[in-house]
Order: C-alpha cells, then structure tokens, then sequence
C-alpha cells in the first residue's frame, strides 16, 4: 500500500515537473509572448495592454501559478490556426493518434514477448543470430524512411494497404462518440469500417513500431536470459517440468517485468514519435498538429501537445508499475 | 579382496547389492568445444547411503553433477556407462532419458536457496507443482494442499498453512532451503542429489539443514549425494566420500578410515589442512601451489604439480579405476591409500 501511494505522489511530482518545463517554454523560450500576440503592427500602448491582459506584468511566480490552474482545469487558451480552445483541438487528434500507437504497442508485444523468450532459450543458436540481425536493422532504420519505403511498395506498387488517410473515401463522413474509429465502428457494428480503418492503420502502425519492436526484443532476450541462468529454472527442471512449463510458468514472468517497464516507456516515446508517421500517411493526429503549430508559430498549441504527450508518458509508467505491483506485490518490498 | 568397512557401512550397504547410482569411466565434455572437463569417473551410490563429494572450488562438482543429472546446459556425456537401480541408460539420447527420472526417481537440491525458489511464484504452488509433476495430483486440488502444506510441517516449517500462501522473499535462507528441501522430499525420489546445499547459509543453520537432510532421508529410506567443498561438513555427514580434483575422481573411501589410515595423498591433505587439527605438516594452513581446475588438459595425476610423494611416473602412468563396488579406492599411481586387506 505504502507502494502505491509513494508511486502515485512520484507521478503527482513528475506531473509538477511537466507542467513546470511547459510553462518555461510557453513563458520564457518565445521571447515576449505579448509583442507575438499583438502582432507586427501593435504600438507600444497595445502592447502593454495586452501584456496586462496576459498577466505578463505580474512576477514570475504569480504567472506560474496561473498558468498551473489554467493547465490543471485543461486551459491551454486559444489556438491561433483553428481559432479553438486547444484543449479541444487535442481532444479531437488524440484519438487518431492513440489508436495509432496502441495497435503499434500490439504489434511490439506480440512480436517483442515470444521472440525475446525464444532467443533467450535458445540464446546463440542461428534463430538468435538471425533476429539479432533483424534487430540491429530494425533498430537502425530511421523511421520516416520505413514509412516511406512501406508506403512506396507495399502500399502503392503491390497495392495490399490503403496509401494514406485514415478511412477510405465512402466512409469519410463516419462519426463516433469516442473518436476511436476502431471503437466506434464496432460499438454501431459497422464492419466494413472497422476493417477499412484497421487496414489504413496497418502500414502506419507498423512503420512504428519496428524501431520499438527491435529494442523491445532486445530488452526481453537481456532480461529472460538472466532469468535462465537462474537456479529456481535448474529447480523446476530437476522437479521433472517440461521446457514448455520451465518457459511459460517459471521464466516468462519473471522476465517480463524488467521488460514491461521499458514497454511503458515506449508507450510514451511512440506517441511522441507519432509526428513523422502521421505526416507520412496523412493521418490526422497531434503529431500532425504539432507540426501544423510549429509552422504556424503557434507555441501554446507546441506546449499543449508537448505537455499531453508528457502526461501520457507519466501515466503510462503509472499503469504499468501498478500492474506490475498488483501482479506480484512482494517484489516491490526489496527495492 | 579383503575389505574393512566402516560401522555404519555394514548396517547401511553390502557390496552385493545393486547399487541405486552407478557410474563407471564417466567423462564429460563441453559442447562447444569437445574439451574433456571431468574424466574416468567411477563410483557406486548404494540404496540408502549417504555417499559425499569433496572438492575444491572449480573441481568441477556442480558441472560433474549436473550433467550427471541432465541439469547442464552446455556439457554433454562423452564417455562411459551411467547405471540407475542396474539399468543402463543410452548415451546416445542420454540426457532425455536421465530427464524422465527427474521429478520421480531423482530429486534436486540446489546450492543457493536464494535463487533457486521462483520468486514469483507462492511457495504452496511450487510444492502443489512438484506434486502434480511426480505424481499427478492437480495442482489445486485439496489433496494436492493437504500434502504440500504436511511437507512444509515435516520439514520443520512453522506455520505452514500460512508458508503456504507466501512467496519466497517472505523466509530466511534457512527457511528457504527447508521448502526447497521439501520440495524434493514430496516427489518421493529413490536418490536425493544436495550441491552444497548448506554453503549459503550461516554455520549454525548448515548444521540443522544438514540434521534435517540426514534425518529426512533416513527415515524415509533415500540414498544422499552430497557434494561439498568442506570436508568437516562432509565427514560428519556421510558414509562414504568421493574426491574430486581437477576432474578426477582421486578417491573414494569411508569416512571412518579417513585420519585413521593411511589414505590418498591429496585426501590426506585436504584433511591436514582443516583448521583447529594438530597438522602434521606443521603451519601449513592449506596445500602449498594453486589448485588445478576441472578441464585441466593433462594427462596423469591432477593432483601431481602439488604431491609430496609425485614421481615423474604419476604425470604418466593412467591413474587407478575403481573397480570394487560399495567399498572404496584410491587413484593413485604410486598405490598410496590403496586398500590391501
Ligand atoms: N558452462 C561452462 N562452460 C565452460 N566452462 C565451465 C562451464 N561450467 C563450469 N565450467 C568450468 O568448469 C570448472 C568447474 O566448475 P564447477 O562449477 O563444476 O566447480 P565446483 O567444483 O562446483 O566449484 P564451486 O565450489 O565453486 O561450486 C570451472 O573451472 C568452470 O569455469
Ligand atoms: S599419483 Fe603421484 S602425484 Fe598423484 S597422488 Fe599419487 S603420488 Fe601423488
Ligand atoms: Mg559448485
């Protein structure tokens, strides 16, 4: 118990940290963020009036402490592109880019877990040395070229995957309650889109997720490895359990916990790396807004995505280790 | 050959019977390059013995026991007849035969009781697991309980239906090795193997460990290897003593001739140099020049670089096979220790 609440106060203390870092690039990196709102042909006078308005006349610490109960009641003010409180900008590209790294998190679980176990067992063995190679290249791809090379092949020469977008054109006008086509689609039990959408997400999702997919292996060979040098392994073995139950009962979750706290990790890395894919496939999504936001000069909307993707990483962490907790509460009493 | 058994020998073992473990010219080889790590190896482990392995560190016990056992990775049986009970297993395929009589006929003890429960796992499911795999009860089953949690009375647990729901990190070292002791016990084996199953521990738990696997194994009738680098732990411990030296089985000899009669010259020393002894070879706390590992490459005796008594002769000479069944022998060229009626 004690556990958790020490978690939970290390994420509240992050989350200050987050929430501090946005507020020093929204206040401090633009220069005087009055003179850019003003415009270039603001006098002086409209200047100040405006710095006023903005509370930049106060001290530091007061404008911080504003700007921390704007961000906690989800005011990031006003975006200058889509003339919408950002707040509810972030709340329609979330969505998109959520269900993006969430089906590249499926495809890195399930790729990463059974083949990090299997090198492990049979650690040096040509398999081994195949996915190390697979890895090492997978890990060395930049990411906007997998996409691009994908989407050249796989998508517009051999035609398998739709070339971008996020639905196909006769389903352009599907609406959801949630924003999760996925989601929404099977929630009206509308098929066809589910499939349409999952297809457009493929190529995508994939493009993502190899990078984090050849370091997830990695991680899960490193760490099963240490687990089948360990005696209880030798103990099982000699109790006459078969490798299959020695793999799956005894290594596996012992050696998946080191390894889930990485996929954690990535979970916030991915949504974080979202930009160069969805900018590729042209796929709605905060790292298109991001970028829409940088080009436009737009800093709050740069910080509000800035600070989501932060908090997705701090929560992310979160869930993780109180699964892990909850799954063996014992070990965390060591240390 | 006439032969002068120790006193618990001849209550415990009679040369005529079958012995349970038999090995003879046992060599093992590493896998990756075929490099002969132990050698020649001969002895016999009778029905309800107590036998021991000495060696020093690097000898090559855990690596010799292991392979022995289909517990090693990366070795494999390169020569000679292992026998269970007088039946000869393949050696060819040896490994997965020596594995089906893991979890029934042969039970395990490991060195570390730290690591060697899953520390993941509650302790009641690793015994309900071990008798599921030995005898078929399932895992949640009543019965299944009922035995686990009896075990972990029998050896000595407090509180065993609430050891039962713990996980490992909850119990001492000693507590430890006692569910791990119990784990054994509840496959019922006919041979239990302990790798140092003391060494972690501190000298006043070793003793009661070593009272409780003694103890157990006699009431219940199981033969013991026990291997050891402490030969004080071991000759209060075991019938019959193996010597292991950079691979090479050096000796075998009962407990009670050891500091009785003259024995192997390297046995010999390793008992000299047990502290709080008057010593014959005065201030030598151990044997003088370095240890030689298992896998050392030379032929002759292992033990010659540091013999008092080596002769150009032992770094040639094959050394003795042990040849007699339930008694003992020594290796050496020169006939020191031998047994001559
Ligand atoms: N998998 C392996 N590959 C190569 N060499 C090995 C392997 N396992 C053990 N050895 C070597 O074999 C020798 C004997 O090791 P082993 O662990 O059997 O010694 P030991 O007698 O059990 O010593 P200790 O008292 O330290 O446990 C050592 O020199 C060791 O380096
Ligand atoms: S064979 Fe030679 S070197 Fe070896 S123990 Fe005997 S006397 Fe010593
Ligand atoms: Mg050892």
């Amino acid at each position: 118990m004690t556990y958790i609440l020490q978690r939970i106060a290390f994420s509240l203390l992050s989350l200050f940290v987050l929430v501090l870092i946005s507020f020093l690039l929204s206040h401090i990196v633009p220069g005087d963020p009055a003179y850019v709102a003003a415009g270039p042909n603001a006098g002086a006078e409209k200047i100040a009036e405006i710095r006023a308005e903005m509370g930049l006349d106060k001290p530091v610490a007061t404008q911080f402490f504003i700007y921390l109960g704007d961000v906690l009641r989800g005011d990031f003010g006003t975006s200058w592109f889509t003339h919408q409180p950002i707040l509810q900008d972030i709340a329609q590209e979330l969505p998109p880019s959520l269900e993006l790294v969430l089906v590249a998190m499926v495809i890195n679980l399930v790729v990463s877990l059974p083949v990090g176990l299997l090198t492990a067992r049979f650690n040096g063995s040509r398999f081994d040395d195949l996915v190390r190679l697979v890895s090492i290249a997978g890990a060395g791809l930049p990411i906007f070229w997998t996409a691009i090379l994908l989407q050249q092949k796989v998508a517009a020469d051999w035609k398998l995957f739709p070339v971008a977008g996020r639905l196909s054109f006769e389903h352009r006008r599907f609406e959801g309650q949630t924003g999760f086509t996925l989601l929404d689609s099977l929630m009206q039990g509308r098929l066809d889109v589910f499939f349409d959408a999952l297809a457009h997400l493929m190529l995508p999702a994939f493009a993502l997720a190899l990078l984090f997919t050849a370091v997830g292996v990695r991680i899960t060979r490193t760490s099963m490895i240490s687990e089948f040098k360990k005696d209880y392994v030798t103990l099982a073995r000699a109790k006459g359990a078969s490798e299959g139950r020695v793999m799956f009962r005894h290594v596996f979750p012992n050696g998946a916990t080191p390894a889930l706290t990485v996929f954690g990790m990535q979970f916030g890395w991915m949504l974080g790396t979202t930009v160069l894919v969805e900018e590729i496939f042209g796929r709605p999504g905060i790292g298109r807004y991001a970028v829409k936001a940088v080009t436009q000069s737009d800093i709050h909307g740069v910080v509000a995505v800035v600070f989501v993707v932060g908090l997705f990483f701090l929560v992310a962490n979160l869930v993780v280790d109180l699964l892990l907790y909850a799954i063996n509460p014992r070990k965390h009493l060591e240390g | 050959m006439m032969t002068a058994p120790a006193p618990e020998m001849t209550t415990e073992t009679d040369p005529a019977m079958t012995p349970l473990l038999d090995l003879s010219d046992v060599t093992i080889a590493l896998r990756q390059n075929d490099r002969k790590m132990v050698t020649g190896v001969s002895l016999s482990v009778m029905p309800r013995e107590v036998f021991g392995i000495v060696g020093e560190s690097g000898s090559g016990k855990t690596l010799f026991t292991r392979t022995v056992f289909g517990l090693h990775e990366d070795t494999y049986l390169a020569g000679g007849t292992v026998r269970f009970n007088g039946r000869a297993l393949p050696l060819n395929g040896y490994r997965r035969a020596i594995k089906k009589m893991l979890g029934k006929e042969i039970g395990y003890i490991p060195q570390d009781p730290y690591s060697s429960l899953n520390p993941s796992m509650r302790v009641g499911r690793q015994l309900t697991e071990a008798l599921y795999l030995s005898k078929g009860y399932p895992m949640r089953s009543q019965k299944a309980q009922d035995a686990a949690v009896a075990l972990l009375a029998e050896v000595g647990i407090p509180e065993p239906e609430l050891a039962f729901r713990q996980y490992p990190d909850q119990f001492s070292g000693g507590m430890r090795q006692r569910i791990v002791i119990a784990i054994a016990l509840s496959q019922d084996p006919e041979l239990m193997i302990a790798d140092e199953p003391t060494t972690a521990l501190d000298a006043f738990t070793q003793r009661r460990i070593m009272d409780l696997i003694l103890e157990r194994s006699r009431t219940r009738g199981l033969a013991v290897l026990l291997i050891s680098h402490n030969l004080e732990l071991l000759r209060q411990s075991v019938d019959r003593l193996g010597v292991l030296y950079g691979g090479q089985l050096l000796n075998v000899a009962a407990t009670a001739d050891i500091g009785a009669r003259e024995i192997h010259p390297y046995t010999q020393a390793l008992f000299d140099c047990v502290p709080g002894r008057d010593k014959r070879l005065a201030d030598i706390a151990s044997i003088p020049g370095e240890p030689v590992g298992a896998g050392f490459g030379t032929t002759g005796c292992a033990f010659a670089g540091r013999c008092a008594f080596a002769q150009d002769i032992c770094r040639s000479a094959p050394l003795v096979t042990n040849t007699d069944r339930g008694t003992g022998f020594s290796a050496c060229v020169l006939g020191k220790g031998a047994r001559h009626g």
